[in-house]
């Protein structure tokens, strides 16, 4: 049993790995953006938060820096698959392109909130929010 | 304690030991079983009698057998050798026999209280605080 | 004062099993990506723990024996070690998660690496255990761990639709695109967590802690009948926040800070600080019940002399397990595994460890010899029959479904 653990453990760090076809780094492609956008809606209740005033400045510096821990895991996962087709070529730099546009935005929000720029703070909050919507609008349009 | 009969695998193996002053003083790990001469093939009424509880890691090694019993038993026979017959409680310091089988002496006076004793003086006592019941 | 505060051992038992790290954050989680699809397996959960915790506080009263003291008399030598070996590791790995938990709590109040805090809290912890005393220990963490109900008040003041609320738990469906076995690994790992053996160890062994006799048959029920049940609120008040807030942003559960949103964003600053301290004392209350656990189970499986009741040296390989437990967790956890990984899968574990703990009870509550006429009554014996069923069935099917499901990926 705990053998079994171990190699629980030792292979749960190792989720991404090669893709087996079109479809499936598609599918990877897909879950790569939803994990993204579900640090950019992090990151826009957090946003929220600091408006109205309703939490302390290191914690919300805290959520806001593993949301971009999270994004930038992700995207760096997705970016060692190796795309398996010239069409994946394609795909793989629209995630990248998308993801990064979204990674800086966090990551701005991250500097804003450190430097308590409440102000600059506020005005990522649309910006957050078409990325959001950006990066569902991908998962619409590439869904297997 | 008055002789009585008793199902010595059911009513003492693996039972909690509690000494004279109702510290928790080891397992019984073995029981020492004395037999009647020729027994089971004289046809008399004496029963084998329990003559004395065993306790303490290595009675309990020789007990669990297998790979990891074996090993166990031959690394304690060689931290502690000699000690063969060790950890032998007799029956006539056996007080009372429930879900817990109480003793009349203490257990430091028990040849399976040294290693308890060994932590006690090397590990614990050298930490500050260790004399004192929490508050 | 003993009067007011003796329902304590329940709460802090209930918190370490429905609110520890893992938990706070996989009952976020399951919020966040099926609602209330699952809210039904907590309910199960509870019930089947207030049975099993109330037979074995029974057994701690009527014979002043732990469970770990019962199941080496019940299955021998060679399975109780196998179970020793099996239990002391989901221990381990739990302790180093909670130890961790503490120290995220601290981080996200601090914005302090956790694992700067890491060592500081396994040393808090380790020292709780050295010179508190056992009642203050559980009055103080259960009580301070009680804060977390500020996440129910969220729920409330968040104005939910009950009767949709309701009806999306009584009618679990999955969203397009969820598979069942991913679901039913999620089913698992919450039944794992309301019901794991070191809840048990833990209480069983607080009986004898407190000296309870037969004559407080009434205190272990009180305790069993509030503290479980108020877990599972708390547990369900996690799920409820997060599917009322992070569902409808399609927001991945992974952090602690994520589950702090829905608390800060409905109650403001106040809710925030009374959660974060729920976090802390919920976590801390966790590493004291999972380190006293691995020092309880090894001592009685051994019959050395345990617990606090007695002065630390007259418990020495008792002390120095715990001890040295602490120490290992906190080497472990200083290597940054992720702590919130960590007791997920532990969970699992403890689901498959479950029989090995449950059987040798559920015989003894039955053994005259043990209990005289405080036996199980015909109806625990019936309830207690279909949970085993339960559970037998969740540990066969945990680690097939972790396997399949790559851990609920």
């Amino acid at each position: 049993m705990v053998a079994i653990a171990m190699a629980a453990l030792l292979t749960s760090g190792a989720c991404v790995g090669s893709a087996r076809g079109e479809g499936d780094y598609q599918k990877k492609a897909v879950a790569t953006t939803e994990h993204v956008r579900s640090s950019v809606r992090t990151v826009q209740l957090a946003i929220q938060a600091a408006d109205e005033d309703d939490a302390f400045g290191p914690f919300l510096s805290r959520v806001i820096s593993q949301a971009e821990d999270d994004a930038g895991s992700a995207v760096n996962g997705f970016d060692t698959i190796q795309p398996p087709t010239d069409t994946s070529d394609q795909l793989r730099d629209d995630v990248d392109q998308i993801a990064a546009d979204s990674l800086d935005l966090i990551a701005a929000a991250r500097i804003a909130i450190r430097r308590g720029d409440l102000e600059g703070l506020a005005g990522l909050a649309d910006l957050l929010a078409q990325a959001g919507d950006n990066l569902e609008q991908f998962g619409q349009d590439h869904h297997a | 304690m008055a002789a009585r009969i008793i199902d010595a695998a059911l009513e003492l193996l693996d039972r909690q030991l509690i000494d004279r002053d109702d510290k928790l003083a080891g397992n019984v790990d073995d029981v020492e079983i004395t037999l009647p001469e020729n027994w089971p093939a004289n046809e008399s009424d004496e029963l084998p009698v329990v003559t004395a509880l065993l306790s303490g890691p290595g009675v309990l090694a020789e007990r669990l057998g297998g790979r990891l019993g074996r090993g166990w038993a031959e690394f304690h026979r060689r931290i502690h050798p000699g000690t063969a017959g060790l950890g032998a409680i007799p029956v006539a310091q056996v007080r009372e026999i429930g879900s817990a089988i109480r003793l009349a002496v203490a257990r430091d006076q028990l040849p399976s209280d040294r290693m308890e004793d060994w932590f006690r003086r090397h590990v614990i006592a050298k930490i500050p605080g260790a004399g004192h019941a929490p508050e | 004062m003993k009067k007011v505060f003796a329902v304590t051992l329940g709460i802090l038992t209930a918190i370490g099993g429905f609110v520890d790290i893992g938990d706070i954050v996989a009952n976020a989680a399951v919020g966040a990506r099926y609602k209330w699809a699952l809210a039904w397996v907590v309910v199960v959960g509870v019930i089947g723990i207030v049975l099993f915790a109330e037979m074995a506080g029974r057994v701690a009263a009527v014979s002043g024996r732990a469970v770990f003291d019962l199941i080496r008399e019940r299955l021998g030598p060679r399975f109780a070690l196998a179970n020793l070996i099996g239990s002391f590791f989901v221990n381990l790995m739990t302790l180093t998660a909670e130890i961790a938990g503490v120290a995220l709590a601290l981080e996200l109040a601090t914005d302090v690496n956790y694992l700067l805090w890491l060592p500081v809290c396994a040393f808090a912890v380790w020292l709780v255990i050295w010179r508190v005393k056992f009642e203050t220990m559980e009055d103080v963490f259960g009580i301070v761990g009680l804060a977390m109900i500020v996440v129910a008040v969220t729920v409330w003041r968040a104005g939910p639709d009950w009767g949709s609320m309701f009806h999306e738990a009584s009618h679990p469906s999955l969203n397009s695109g969820e598979g069942l076995p991913t679901y039913f690994y999620y089913a698992i790992a919450l039944f794992g967590a309301a019901m794991t053996p070191y809840e048990v160890f833990f209480f069983s062994s607080g009986a004898v802690e407190e000296h309870w006799t037969r004559a407080d048959l009434f205190v272990n029920r009180a305790n069993v009948y509030i503290g479980f049940p108020l877990g599972g609120l708390l547990s369900l008040a996690l799920m409820s926040a997060a599917a009322l807030t992070l569902a409808p942003l399609d927001i991945t559960v992974e952090h602690l800070g994520q589950v702090a949103l829905p608390t800060t964003l409905t109650l403001g600053k106040l809710g925030l600080a009374t959660l974060l301290i729920g976090f802390f004392a919920a976590t801390f209350g966790a590493a004291l019940e999972t380190a006293l656990s691995a020092g309880y189970t090894i001592a009685q499986y051994f019959g050395w002399q345990w617990g606090k009741f007695v002065r630390p040296r007259e418990a020495a390989r008792f002390h120095t397990v715990v001890l040295a437990t602490i120490v290992v967790a906190a080497i472990i956890g200083l290597s940054s595994v992720d702590p919130i990984k960590v007791t997920e899968y532990s969970l699992i574990f403890s689901a498959v460890a479950l029989p090995l703990t449950y059987i040798p009870i559920l015989v003894v509550a039955n053994d005259p010899g043990y209990m005289g006429t405080k036996v199980n009554s015909r109806f625990s014996n019936a309830l207690g029959s279909v949970y085993l069923v339960i559970i037998l069935v969740a540990a066969l099917a945990a680690i097939p479904l972790m396997l399949a499901t790559k851990a609920g990926a």
